[in-house]
């Protein structure tokens, strides 16, 4: 019974973990339909962001996050309008080519100017838990869960409300018609894409003291986004959660439940996401909806 | 015609003379060059930094003991980047054997990078002496074999386990319960089997024995699944990289395992900031420490000072740095290379081969430098390796050791939760 506990109580946490990982990916792929081969690497420039103002002033990674968010916006429309813009009507392979030379080169100078080395913030609540019983609750990976609900309702909740929101789920639907109706579809794009990098960074400040901090930390966490949103559906915010539940359940269970499963777990999620895509091609959340 | 050959006799005569003249000159330009491939970019460029910062060292050294030369010869230093990638790493070897000639070679750093040097450097007949103080690898081994031409100047991985068991031995007795957590990359592989074996040979029961995913997110069930285990020892086999989430999550967990045994990772700087508070009671194995009772060698003290000596030259020159197991290695590996030359008075590989075999150095690196066989490879020095245990004193951490008993400075303590 403890087991089962544990087994459920560490899904959910990862499964926000996971949420955290994909959420922006999920907005920029959504709106934008380039796949940011680069998304992990700024999740990464986001928890060395946070590593830095620890280890230097002691900042703590929560407090840093609001800053760090506003330099990963003003990242992202930056790399957007000097770079993202020119292939928006380029072939497919031309933008991955792209992105994933962007996620290169940020990979490339960190190692540069930070080495290889692996690094983790250390504050106080990423070494303790909270414990019920023989359950434990780990408060690293709880705030993590916590600060990706809170992403996603705000993002839910900006899309729908807002006028800027609407636009963005305008294009995401039909680009022609947005047009038509008067939207600046580039400045949607734009707009879309640096949220989708302040999210990565947000991302980044909470792994910080979850996971190891290297500069090669990124493309795995991309692997993971771009199968959470493929499974969730394209362009949907709780089919990407769903997705990154389903997930972090499959691979819980199997670490949890199968001799050894742990080294194999990632894989059957992975065939998991297979059959769910041959069963519903467009995803479990359909075509772009918020 | 007599007239002939009296003026070739003398042409003869001017170029022997000519010839023995230049002889002294000719030998005197002649270079000692010592190859060292590193990975001075790309992932594994902090080895490789330590790898350069340390045949740096070993070379003012000789420089201010010795003199710019090595029995009259040039000391010409050829540094390559391997940018941390086996193919490239090949192209370099290739290119220090073949087209630059080198008389030795030291490095690479790290366990990839140095098994994919083996294949280009065995190929060439007239391969120069090897020494490698990175890389733990059993594979880079048994892809050597019994060359003799190689020599090991770090510890096989098996070795960390004989260390390893011998402290948990000497300070548990036997029959007591371990619990393995391996990851299923290269590293985990490479070492749950030499693990097993040397935990049994020690008459240790293995109660758990987990695998988890290099780079996993998460390590919480192997945690859970060993504390339901309830082990004496959990050891783990990992690298750093996810050695320090596991470290932050294990202590997170109050996992309630006295004893929690890793290896090469606990050493190094960079895991100990990275996991902070929960390096607590970890141990660990190292060739290296801050602190080691290493007294200087009688025949060469300015060369092979005692280690406290060696430190303070090092942090001297190095603005205060800690030296890292690395670092040490190639200064030891260098200097060796070079009294090998000149206590030979020749780059002749057969005669440093020779020399290398038979010398025995007192150093700061662990053990003395006399070379035994190893299970495979013909030619191992500093397999004796120092058994360290994590504990806090004041507001920092300080690695005691506790194996082997001529250099220990504390016991192993049970962790306390």
């Amino acid at each position: 019974m403890n087991l089962l506990l544990q087994f459920l109580v560490d899904s959910i946490l990862l499964g926000g973990l996971y949420t955290l990982m994909a959420i922006g990916f999920s907005l920029s792929f959504g709106v934008t339909r380039i796949i940011n081969f680069a998304h992990g690497e700024f999740i990464m420039l986001g928890a060395y962001g946070a590593f830095w103002l620890f280890k230097i002033w002691g900042v703590d990674p929560l407090i840093a996050m609001p800053a760090i968010i506003v330099l990963g916006f003003a990242t992202g429309w930056l790399v957007f309008n000097s770079l993202i813009k020119r292939v928006l009507a380029a072939p497919n392979i031309n933008q991955i080519l792209l992105t994933f030379g962007i996620g290169l080169v940020i990979q490339h100078i960190a190692v540069i100017l930070w080495s290889g080395n692996s690094r983790s913030t250390t504050p106080e609540y990423a070494l303790q838990a909270l414990t019920l019983g023989e359950v434990f609750i780990p408060y690293g990976r709880l705030i993590g869960c916590a600060v990706a609900v809170a992403l996603v309702a705000l993002l839910i909740a900006w899309l729908k409300i807002t006028e800027g929101g609407r636009a963005v789920r305008a294009v995401a639907q039909d680009e022609d018609a947005a047009t038509l109706m008067g939207i600046n579809v580039k400045a949607i794009y734009a707009l879309s894409f640096a949220i989708s990098s302040a999210l990565g960074v947000a991302t980044g400040v909470v792994v910080s003291f979850i996971i190891t901090v290297t500069p090669f930390m990124g493309f795995p966490m991309l692997v993971k986004a771009v199968a959470i949103v493929i499974v969730g559906g394209l362009g949907s915010i709780f089919g990407m959660a769903l997705g990154a539940f389903i997930l972090a359940f499959t691979e819980t269970a199997f670490a949890y439940y199968v001799p050894e499963g742990s080294g194999w777990s990632e894989g059957v999620a992975f065939v998991l996401i297979m059959v769910i895509l041959i069963i519903r091609p467009h995803g479990l959340r359909g075509q772009a909806e918020a | 015609m007599h007239q002939k050959h009296r003026h070739l006799l003398s042409i003869s005569a001017f170029s022997a003379f000519t010839a023995l003249l230049c002889l002294p000159v000719a030998h005197a330009q002649e270079s000692f060059k010592i190859g060292v491939p590193a990975s001075l970019s790309g992932r594994y460029v902090a080895y490789g930094v330590q790898a350069k910062n340390g045949v740096e060292q070993a070379l003012a050294v000789w420089r201010s003991v010795r003199g710019d030369t090595v029995d009259g010869r040039k000391i010409e230093l050829i540094l390559s980047d391997t940018q941390s990638d086996n193919a490239i790493t090949v192209s370099i070897v290739n290119d220090l054997v073949q087209s630059k000639k080198v008389n030795a070679m030291i490095g690479p750093d790290g366990s990839n990078v140095a098994a994919a040097a083996v294949p280009p450097w065995k190929k060439f007949a007239e391969r120069p002496i090897w020494l490698m103080p990175g890389g733990s690898s059993t594979r880079i081994e048994k892809e050597v074999g019994p060359d003799p031409y190689f020599f090991h100047t770090y510890a096989w991985a098996y070795y960390y386990h004989i260390n390893n068991t011998a402290v948990l031995k000497a300070s548990l007795g036997s029959k007591k319960k371990v619990a393995f957590v391996y990851t299923d990359g290269a590293y985990g592989r490479a070492h749950i089997d030499d693990a097993r074996r040397y935990v049994k040979e020690a008459g240790f029961d293995i109660v758990a024995s987990e695998l988890v995913r290099e780079g996993a997110s998460d390590f919480n069930s192997a945690i859970i699944k060993v504390r339901a285990a309830r082990p004496d020892v959990l050891y783990t086999l990992m690298q750093t990289t996810d050695a320090v989430q596991f470290a932050k999550q294990v202590y997170t967990a109050k996992i309630g395992v006295p004893y929690l045994v890793g290896t090469a990772q606990a050493q190094l700087p960079e895991w100990q900031d990275a996991v902070g508070e929960a390096q607590n009671c970890w141990t660990g194995v190292t060739t290296w420490v801050t602190g080691l009772k290493l007294v200087a060698d009688p025949r060469e003290p300015k060369l092979f000072p005692s280690a406290a000596d060696w430190e303070t030259a090092w942090r001297a020159r190095y603005n205060n740095k800690t030296p890292e197991f690395l670092e040490v290695g190639y200064y030891v590996s260098t200097i060796l290379a070079l009294l090998a030359v000149e206590q030979t008075k020749s780059v002749d590989r057969e005669k440093i081969k020779a020399w290398l075999v038979t010398q025995d150095y007192k150093t700061p690196y662990a053990s003395s430098s006399k070379f035994m066989p190893s299970e495979i490879a013909l030619h191992q020095a500093f397999g004796t390796m120092v058994v360290f245990q994590q504990v806090k004193e004041g507001n920092k951490f300080v690695s005691k050791v506790v194996y082997p008993k001529e250099l220990a400075t504390a016991e192993l303590q049970a962790c306390k939760y």
